[in-house]
């Protein structure tokens, strides 16, 4: 009985020391981690909208969108913080809109896509088929806008995706 | 009792974890799409693997044989958290790149292979040894396959173009199949060269 009390007594002396270590890397790196994600996401913002002066942020159904406005305060587009259906998994995602409701950017921020087959999303080839896209266009694969071959599931569950962020954006926003 | 120099070779040579021992294999096929990746791979797990033989082999006498298992889990994930916290701070485009298999460091069988076979039984001093052995030899090896399919893949090394643009990259050796092809390739290569060079 003894003997197993002194077992637990070792592994939670082992538990706790690894906890508290644990709190004091995160203590250092967190700081680093949230300066940098936010770092990226405005760089991407000033590559959609390089006028952007201040951003409001609006959590509609779990997602961010950034209202951007520029110096004169006025109205220039969405960048939406949004996710799409992938092959491998979920697609994080930034979608900007400017406010005629062109799309004017795209940038895929996180993704499980096979590589050199779905990760397809990510590059200029399926983006380009994206960019310039209006609100008013059906948006719908097949009608105006073509999957890739071999990549039929990430690039199809990104364009619905994009269509069901552009209503949030055109219902709300536009 | 083998000199510290044979302790420090075998892990390299005579009993290289992923051409002679074939263990972890997992992070071998998944990370070595580049050459940065396995590189990356490689430090991050000889990180871990000295850090976890330093304090199992210091606790050796404290840790009771019948726990083992669970503080040796505890102490391995405790470091693999560490190095994953640290590379998403500092190295985020490898982090992001090696993903998944950065928490699955602590079910590496290296790991605790090196904790259950040698760590427990030997000084701190060995151990550590052992572990630089060990963690040098998988990551050259993962280096050499991320070397390998790089070039042929994408026509670079280490992110560096080298091929001409005549040159039409081999795509299958940036899926998993090719990682399968590669390794078996380089698993044959290297142990037909070790046999003629006599390291057995």
């Amino acid at each position: 009985m003894r003997e197993s009390y002194k077992m637990m007594l070792i592994l939670l002396i082992i538990g706790v020391i690894c906890g508290g270590l644990l709190s004091l890397v995160n203590g250092v790196t967190q700081p680093v981690i949230e300066a940098r994600a936010k770092a990226e996401f405005q760089e991407a913002m000033g590559t959609f909208f390089p006028d952007v002066e201040r951003a409001e942020e609006e959590v509609i159904g779990g997602e961010n969108y950034y209202l951007c406005y520029d110096a004169a305060d006025q109205f220039i587009g969405v960048v939406g913080n949004v996710k799409a259906a992938g092959y491998g998994g979920e697609i994080s995602y930034d979608l900007a809109v400017n406010a005629a409701g062109d799309i004017v950017g795209i940038r895929i921020s996180e993704h499980g896509e096979t590589a050199g087959i779905g990760d397809v999303i990510a590059k200029d080839t399926f983006q380009e088929r994206i960019i310039g896209l209006n609100y008013a266009d059906p948006i719908e694969a097949g009608v105006d806008v073509d999957t890739i071959t071999g990549a039929t599931v990430s690039t199809g569950g990104m364009i619905s995706s994009i269509r069901r962020v552009m209503n949030v954006i055109g219902e709300n926003f536009l | 009792m083998t000199t510290l120099a044979q302790e420090f070779s075998k892990g390299i040579f005579k009993e290289n974890p992923t051409f002679r021992l074939v263990l972890g294999m997992c992070p071998t096929l998944a990370v070595t799409l580049s050459a940065i990746n396995g590189f990356g791979m490689g430090i991050s797990a000889l990180f871990v693997l000295v850090c976890s033989n330093i304090a199992i082999s210091a606790l050796r006498n404290v840790i009771p044989a019948k726990v083992r298992m669970p503080a040796y889990i505890l102490i391995i994930a405790t470091f693999v958290t560490i190095v994953d916290m640290v590379l998403k701070a500092y190295a985020a485009t490898l982090h992001e790149a090696l993903g998944i298999f950065i928490p699955l460091i602590v079910v590496n069988c290296i790991i605790m292979g090196r904790a259950e076979a040698f760590a427990r039984k030997n000084t701190v001093g060995r151990s550590v040894i052992d572990a630089l052995g060990m963690g040098i030899g998988f990551t050259l090896s993962l280096t050499v396959l991320g070397i390998i399919r790089e070039i042929f893949g994408a026509g670079s090394i280490f992110n560096i173009q080298i091929m001409g643009t005549a040159f039409e990259p081999m795509g299958i050796l940036a899926t998993p199949p090719g990682a399968f092809i590669t390794l078996g390739v380089m698993l044959g290569l290297v142990n037909y060269m070790f046999k003629r060079l006599g390291i057995e």
